[in-house]
């Protein structure tokens, strides 16, 4: 490894995959400025998820001493930013076993239904046409939930469990049951 | 606010992002928002004003603070945990000798000298003639080019090269005198046998440590590992005189060259900086 402690960080230019692969090679400078760009859209979203600022702060502490450590794992494929949420979801997963939060403030109330949905949420999904923001928006909380931890933040029906406070069997009840709810909604 | 449905175009905008950072849309709302932010460096740009800075210079100071922080080994926690102090407990810890392989090596080597002395007359002078060259062998390993990734601490640290010469040398020698020592009452014959190898084992050392002034001491240790086993292995091969290690003559040589040694050390010992800017 390298001293880097003294160099700056990384000029506006550089990509995400670029700083990734100088983190791989050892350089801070090359993480630091990766936080920069990373860690507030991570601690907002990661806030959505956890109501404990400190549980927050300390998954993302954790999510990029796992950077510095896989950075050599990223492959180029995808969005950096997915890959390093891909990482932040996991150890707030992985923070909620450690300390169960007292109440799971996940995934709450809906009253806007401005979706832009992406087509590959609707491929996970198995829904083709009409209004999927509708359509999500009206099951229930506890769907709702599972959609969220599975289709949208990509996690396996054990982690959602974890994420969400119950057995990984229950996620997957839920999520079939999400499933035909939402094409019945769709084929209206 | 741009919102127009499938719209490849839309963005967030400042208000948007004010209120999903605050938790203040809708569950669907935030999907979208969330699936959009992955996608564009503009928008999630947007929402660093939210959160702040001293909050994520705190949660930075530790991501650094781990990521420069070797990890400490376990028996840099025993040391720490003994009440060691810290410097001295990780230059303890990194000293190469002091890892798994060395240690190993050193009981694998015994025990088959211990075996074969038992079968045979001459495994005993085998073990003469081999542990007193362990101890050396690990203290020239431990300043040796392979030695150092904590030159940069050994630097730093507020210790003297002596006192790094005289912490790593006596944790050494005494990690290796233990399986030895463990290792000897185990030899058939005399109880002398089974510590006749430590005055040379001393002798060999400290002789080295003399030699590192003037050259890179895993030379040193391969010079005198050399002139040893010259003078005891034609005993060995020739079984006239086996047990040469445990006489007389041999034990005075070494008190002799262990005085000299340690002399010489004493009297070069403001040249010993000289030894670690060659070998870190
Ligand atoms: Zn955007």
């Amino acid at each position: 490894m390298t001293l880097t402690a003294t160099e700056r960080p990384m000029e506006e230019h550089v990509t995400d995959g670029d700083l990734l692969s100088a983190v791989a090679d050892g350089s801070t400078a090359a993480l630091e400025s990766l936080y920069r760009r990373h860690a507030s859209w991570l601690t907002v979203r990661l806030s959505r998820r956890c109501a404990d600022p400190a549980i927050v702060d300390e998954v993302l502490q954790d999510t990029f001493v796992a950077v510095w450590k896989s950075a050599g794992r990223y492959t180029g494929q995808g969005e950096p930013a997915a890959w390093i949420w891909g990482i932040a979801i996991r150890r707030l997963v992985d923070a909620f076993r450690r300390t169960p939060p007292a109440a799971y403030p996940l995934y709450d109330h809906v009253t806007d239904l401005n979706l832009i949905e992406s087509a590959e949420d609707r491929v996970l999904l198995g829904v083709e046409h009409g209004d999927l923001a509708g359509a999500l928006g009206r099951l229930s909380p506890e769907l709702r939930a599972v959609v969220q931890a599975t289709v949208l933040d990509g996690l396996t029906t054990r982690e959602a469990g974890r994420l969400l406070g119950v057995p990984a069997g229950t996620v997957k009840t839920r999520m079939m049951r999400a499933r035909a709810a939402l094409r019945k909604e769709l084929a209206r | 606010m741009n919102e127009e449905p499938m719209s490849t175009e839309w963005h967030l905008d400042a208000e948007l992002a004010g209120r999903y950072a605050q938790g203040g849309v809708s569950t669907v709302l935030a999907s979208s928002v969330e699936q959009h932010l992955i996608r564009c460096a503009a928008c999630r740009a947007l929402l660093t004003p939210t959160v702040p800075a001293a909050r994520l210079d705190a949660v930075w100071a530790e991501v650094l603070e781990t990521v420069e922080t070797p990890r400490a080994t376990l028996l840099e926690r025993l040391l720490r945990g003994v009440r060691v102090d810290e410097g001295t407990a990780r230059l303890v810890a990194a000293t190469p000798s002091l890892r798994g392989a060395w240690i190993l090596g050193v009981v694998v080597v015994l025990t088959l000298a211990v075996l074969t002395a038992h079968a045979d007359g001459n495994g005993i002078a085998l073990f003469l003639a081999l542990a007193p060259v362990l101890p050396m062998a690990g203290v020239a390993f431990a300043f040796g080019p392979a030695a150092d990734p904590t030159h940069e601490i050994a630097a730093a640290a507020p210790y003297s090269s002596l006192h790094l010469l005289a912490v790593r040398t006596v944790v050494v020698v005494a990690s290796t005198l233990v399986p030895i020592g463990l290792a000897a009452p185990f030899l058939p014959g005399n109880a002398w046998l089974s510590v006749a190898w430590l005055l040379p084992a001393l002798a060999l050392t400290v002789t080295m440590l003399a030699l590192a002034t003037r050259v890179a001491p895993h030379l040193a240790a391969i010079g005198l590992s050399a002139l040893w086993l010259a003078v005891v292995i034609p005993g060995l091969a020739h079984s006239r005189n086996a047990l040469l290690a445990s006489e007389l003559p041999v034990q005075l040589a070494s008190l002799a060259a262990l005085t000299v040694s340690a002399g010489a050390l004493l009297v070069q010992r403001h040249d010993l900086p000289e030894l670690f800017r060659r070998t870190a």
